[in-house]
């Protein structure tokens, strides 16, 4: 082991585990998209880097188990091994004890040997994985039937070619089949695979838009640029990836045989879904440009400029006392800027969600085949972004539930034959931006949840009266409470009734909120929404009393005065007749217990969260204004309703208004209100 | 360029099948898919064929699969081999 390893071992770990992760995801994408060059190609590159490195560095027994890994997948990339479920597993296994093995050489920094279980963990593995490369598989290999084996000149190399034509191709004067003839004209094509899956058929055939995408591998002498020209004028039409292959016989699958239909679907589908995921138009893709940056650095960078958005406010504040319009443009400029920094310092951190879900995929496929359910997961919006912390901590909450919806929520396939079901369970994941927040989805067709079985537990738990008549939504939200399980099984995956709470404990402290809905035997979804931003805030500056208040801008829909007319018509109730339609209100000051007579108007600042819309009434207004969100100390954790504080130009400190739990205040407002009247109990009391 | 002839469509190409005569086609086929249980296409004429045609056969043929319904190609010209060669989608009309 060498010393120089002390110095980069952190390094060392992050790429490890970034080439990990890799070789997971396209082992599992082999096993649910079919065999095909990238994906084992990927895996076999992963191994090949953390060998080469474990090798840089002398680490003999990280070495000698990657040696064996590698070999075995050399093996099955140039089809000397055919892959089936239980190679994947066993590699998945393989880099599992890699991960093992890599953890050992940190905390030992490379100087320990090897525990007697990692040493036995090793042997096991390698063993087994032995066994596949002596074997020669005998079955028939399902591949095209055309195979070409290029021989490689030292000036020529094989190139792989993708090209995805847009619709408007033709429309724009071209056919992709003259720069296909050029491509032989420079080098010779020894393959190509035309796909024909996204040609409709005649009847939604639009017959002047393109529908053609090919893969091609052409073997040239030619640099990578010359490649690139034959392109050059349809390269607004069309999205090309090119990649130099090194020395190994080249299968394209043919997808338009029909005796291959099956492998059809698979390729075609890994086409298809690498299409989807690269939104715009890119050119070439050579390399993808990135550097590694400390997380701490980033934090600092978005400290600062958070404190210049609270100095600058007290710039502006001064300009405008100074009444000096020129001074004011300048300083309109700056603020300009500083909200385009801002920004992207704020996209520096954001990753996508996609990345934390992919995660799942692992844990779906181990922990069905544990318990011998089949289930399916889709997910949707994997590029949603958010803050890198927030993802950081939401994972735990989500692997929490997905756990739950496999274990508890989607039943074994003969329950679900009985019921009528498909066999295989689905769960999906879905993530998108919604006014200012994001949501996360995890919804699963299982069995649902039991509410009569929840409220006879809360019951028994002392959590609610026996005879009240609860909402279907807060029944549900009774299995967010401590001790809180009715499983009638503890496995060791769950049940214990340790889980959900701290769920919503997590969720909470992210400023976010939880929403489960349910339908018995058809399925549960479990709905989590989360701030976009952490730190730095649009909002809506109000007045009530002396208190200064803030509300997130992008909750805000409109203002409108609370007139007499207005204050007539509530009749002493909580609600106004809005355009037709009943909206609840909250007087600020109430809620908050503040002193004071209301003098002179007062307006209603109308807010929406998660479909509902509800009133703030308030006194003065005064417009829109940006900042950063201080916490409030540990004195006011308790304070529902308060989302933390900032320091206005002026000087004074603004309270911001927490709004998701505002609603849950105003629900809970209402539900009781309701109560009251149809039960005649006026010991509640209301707010107007 | 078609005609019905005892339920059979036969698409007997004139020289050009490409993006200029396809909605023509299409709409032609189309009209008379019902009465249609059978495609016979002979594209021994044919002297211009483009993607955009070679799209509308496959096109056409993938309807005629979701209806159960033949498609042969029963000529090609050397135009016409030449594109399929190129696209190397030949045996997707074998």
């Amino acid at each position: 082991m060498l010393s120089e390893l002390k110095d980069i071992i952190n390094e060392f770990q992050e790429e490890s585990l970034e080439l990990l992760n890799q070789m997971e995801d396209s082992l599992l994408a082999i096993q649910n998209n079919g065999m095909n060059d990238e994906d084992i190609n990927s895996v076999f590159r992963a191994a090949h880097t953390i060998k080469g490195t474990a090798g840089m560095f002398k680490i003999g027994y990280l070495v000698d188990f990657t040696h064996v890994a590698e070999n075995l997948l050399d093996n099955i990339r140039s089809n000397k091994t055919k892959i089936n479920e239980e190679i994947i597993n066993l590699l998945l296994q393989s880099k599992d004890h890699m991960f093992n093995l890599i953890n050992h050489t940190v905390t030992t920094v490379g100087e320990g040997d090897l525990s007697e279980d990692l040493k036995d963990g090793s042997s096991t593995l390698i063993t087994q994985l032995a066994k596949y490369i002596k074997e020669e598989n005998g079955s028939t290999v399902k591949q095209a039937p055309q195979k070409q084996e290029v021989v490689v000149n030292p000036n020529e190399a094989n190139w792989k070619i993708s090209l995805f034509f847009t619709q408007e191709v033709y429309e724009h004067g071209m056919d992709p089949a003259h720069f296909i003839r050029f491509l032989n004209k420079i080098g010779k094509i020894t393959d190509i695979n035309t796909m024909l899956t996204d040609i409709p058929s005649l009847l939604e055939l639009k017959p002047t838009s393109c529908y053609l995408s090919f893969e091609i591998i052409l073997s040239t002498d030619k640099s990578q640029k010359e490649i690139e020209d034959v392109f050059e004028f349809v390269r607004d039409d069309c999205r090309i990836e090119i990649k130099k292959i090194e020395n190994e016989p080249i299968v394209l699958s043919n997808n338009n045989n029909d005796d291959n239909t099956e492998d059809e679907e698979k390729v075609t589908k890994l086409e298809l879904k690498s299409r989807e995921r690269d939104k715009e138009a890119q050119t070439l893709v050579a390399k993808s440009l990135s550097i590694r940056v400390d997380a701490e650095k980033i934090d600092n960078l978005i400290n600062l400029i958070g404190e210049m958005v609270i100095a600058n406010a007290n710039v502006i504040q001064k300009a405008i006392d100074l009444q000096d319009s020129e001074l004011l443009e300048s300083v309109s400029m700056v603020s300009r800027m500083l909200e385009e920094v801002r920004e992207s310092a704020m996209k520096v951190r954001m990753v996508q969600i996609g990345d934390t879900f992919n995660r799942f995929k692992r844990i779906v496929h181990d922990v069905s085949a544990k318990l011998g359910k089949d289930i399916d997961l889709i997910i949707n919006g994997g590029d949603t972004e958010l803050d890198k912390t927030v993802t950081e901590k939401i994972t735990d909450p989500l692997v929490h539930i997905v756990r739950n919806a496999i274990d508890h929520g989607i039943e074994g396939p003969e329950e679900r034959i009985k019921k009528g079901k498909n066999p295989k369970g689905r769960l999906q994941l879905n993530a998108y931006h919604d006014a200012g927040t994001i949501a996360i989805e995890i919804i699963d067709d299982g069995k649902g949840l039991d509410e009569e079985k929840i409220i006879s537990k809360a019951i028994e738990k002392g959590l609610i009266e026996d005879g009240l008549n609860i909402p279907q939504k807060e029944v549900f939200k009774l299995i967010l409470e401590p001790g809180f399980s009715t499983a009638s099984q503890v496995t060791d995956l769950s049940g214990r009734g340790v889980g959900m709470d701290v769920v919503k404990r997590n969720i909470e402290a992210l400023r976010g909120n939880i929403e489960i809905r349910s339908e018995k035997n058809k399925g549960s979804s479990f709905i989590i929404r989360l701030p976009l931003t952490l730190a730095i805030i649009d909002g809506f500056l109000v007045k009530v009393g002396k208190i200064f208040y803030v509300i997130p801008l992008e909750m805000v829909v409109e203002c409108i005065e609370l007139t007499e007319e207005f204050k007539r018509d509530m009749h002493g109730n909580n609600y106004i007749n809005l355009r037709g339609t009943i909206l609840p209100l909250l007087d600020v000051r109430r809620y908050f217990d503040e002193e004071g007579e209301k003098v002179g108007r007062e307006n209603i600042v109308v807010v929406q969260y998660a479909g509902q819309k509800f009133g703030l009434i308030v006194d003065e207004l005064h417009g829109e204004f940006q900042t950063v969100i201080k916490p409030l100390g540990k004195i006011f954790r308790d304070l529902r309703g308060l989302s933390g504080a900032t320091i206005l130009g002026s000087g004074a400190v603004a309270l911001i208004l927490d709004i998701p739990v505002l609603t849950q205040a105003i629900n809970a407002i209402i539900y009781n209100q309701s109560r009251a009247n149809l039960g005649g109990r006026d010991d509640l009391k209301t707010v107007s | 360029m078609i005609f019905i002839d005892e339920n059979v469509c036969r698409l007997n190409f004139e020289e050009e099948l490409n993006i200029y005569k396809i909605e023509q086609l299409k709409n032609d086929i189309l009209d008379t898919f019902d009465s249609i249980e059978k495609f016979e296409v002979d594209l021994a004429n044919v002297k211009e064929f483009d993607s955009a045609g070679f799209q509308f056969l496959v096109s056409t043929k993938k309807l005629a699969q979701e209806n159960n319904k033949e498609f042969v190609i029963t000529n090609m010209s050397k135009t016409v081999q030449e594109l399929l060669e190129l696209y190397n989608v030949k045996s997707y009309f074998e």
